[in-house]
């Protein structure tokens, strides 16, 4: 629980701390920053946080004076193609499958309670969204991949990453050079992210589901 | 002969020449009969007939280096008169530039960034660098050892290595029967290969992940129906 910013009383903050480290695979070195990891930090920044897919409004305790204050850290523990769509996927269920602590508060007077005492509570979640790339290869005669492997990824000649959710809706589409697409191309891969982000959100919630009926809450 | 075994679990291995292999770890406290022998690592224990050898079988895809291991490394730097070499260790290992058969101070190699280089491990401690050579230890020719060009490098797992190291495994000698083919199997986790053809340097590296415990541990009737369904 902090202070919040000045600018911005009535809401909660998120960061997001991604570093590669040399764990996920030995091209990565700690302190610099690959061109990948900066990519990956953006688009996370972008697909968690900007495109409002927590409410942070109801992360407010007492308005401009304590808010929650959310740590989201990733650890990559091996690098095989495409960390970045397993960093949004993993990073969006950690933040649905959280429960906070519950807070009461009476006037002036804030109570925290421990997970002991009261069940603690979910985030309040807008939307999910998942992230899907594709990888395109100099060779036009090749489709694009989707989900590349590391091999896939280092031949390919660009990378065409689209964050939606399953209702259809576009929170970023992130193309990373290389080969120009035609409008077609573009709109058929959407199509094809839209049908994977439902799977994905079906398989996301049956999983949540499992878990928590696994849990006992009073 | 051979039990699963937890990391931590003790081991009743009792011997006058007893000789401890990967995976085992001796401790010097004193239990009730002098020091215990625990494992490190989960896997299948073995021992050999007579109780004098026992280690412990597991597989991994993290190399960590030891003496006399030949390995296959990349360049990533030149450093001085040697190079910075990657074998997938946690540190980067150092290879001399003298380190190669017939090289003197004016008679260096000249190997680029990037390339492969078939070394063997000559020193290995936990908290140092690992430094790599290009010679026979005992002899101090190439036998080998040195770069390698061309071809193409698999990741595989460790015990698929060493599987492969093993002069009665299946996979090389089947597919070797079918098309020539050069490999260098380093037990780092990578196997160089190299064949006249592309589609047979593909199909090798099919094969190597497919037969690899960790990506399905296909056994020779699996190797040869694969085979059959690719077009060489």
């Amino acid at each position: 629980m902090v202070k919040p910013l000045p600018e911005r009383p009535f809401e909660g903050m998120i960061t997001i701390h991604s570093e590669i480290s040399p764990m996920a695979s030995s091209e990565y070195e700690p302190g610099r920053s690959s061109d990948e990891e900066v990519a990956i930090t953006r688009m996370l920044d972008k697909v968690l946080k900007r495109s409002d897919a927590i409410d942070k409004e109801s992360l407010c305790i007492l308005a401009g004076q304590r808010v929650w204050h959310i740590r989201l850290t990733l650890h990559f523990l091996s690098d095989a193609g495409n960390m970045l769509d397993c960093a949004c996927l993993a990073g969006m269920v950690a933040l649905k499958h959280f429960r906070r602590p519950d807070v009461e508060v009476i006037g002036d007077e804030v109570t925290v309670h421990e997970p002991t005492e009261r069940a603690p509570i979910p985030l309040a979640i807008h939307h999910t969204p998942f992230c899907l790339t594709f990888a395109f290869f100099p060779d036009t005669a090749i489709p694009p991949v989707i989900d590349p492997t590391q091999l896939e990824q280092r031949l390919s000649a660009g990378l065409l990453s689209v964050a939606l959710n399953a209702q259809r809706e576009l929170c970023v589409v992130q193309k990373l050079g290389g080969v120009p697409l035609d409008t077609d191309e573009v709109l058929n891969i959407v199509n094809i992210a839209v049908q994977k982000a439902k799977e994905l959100n079906i398989l996301v919630d049956t999983r949540l589901k499992e878990d928590w009926a696994s849990r006992k809450v009073e | 002969m051979s039990a699963t075994i937890l990391p931590g679990t003790t081991v009743p291995a009792q011997h006058v020449n007893l000789k401890l292999g990967p995976g085992l770890l001796q401790q010097p406290d004193a239990g009730e009969a002098g020091p215990s022998i625990i494992s490190t690592r989960a896997g299948t224990l073995n021992h050999s007939f007579n109780g004098s050898k026992w280690w412990v079988e597991s597989n991994s895809r993290r190399y960590v280096p030891a003496p006399q291991e030949s390995v296959i490394g990349v360049i990533v730097q030149k450093v001085g008169d040697g190079f910075r070499v990657d074998i997938g260790s946690a540190h980067s290992a150092s290879l001399d530039g003298l380190a190669f058969e017939g090289a003197t101070k004016r008679n260096k190699p000249n190997i680029k960034i990037g390339c492969l280089v078939y070394a063997r491990v000559s020193l290995a401690h936990k908290d140092m660098e690992p430094e790599l050579e290009c010679f026979d230890a005992q002899t101090r020719k190439a036998e080998g050892f040195g770069e390698v060009r061309g071809g193409f490098l698999v990741r595989c797992s460790l015990r698929m290595c060493r599987d492969l190291l093993d002069s009665k495994h299946f996979l090389l000698p089947l597919l070797g029967a079918r098309f020539p083919l050069e490999a260098a199997v380093g037990i780092n986790g990578r196997v160089w290969v190299n064949a006249k053809e592309q589609k047979h340097i593909i199909t090798i590296s099919r094969c190597i992940e497919a037969v690899d415990p960790d990506g399905g541990g296909l056994d020779e009737a699996g190797v040869k129906a694969l085979l059959g369904s690719l077009d060489i």
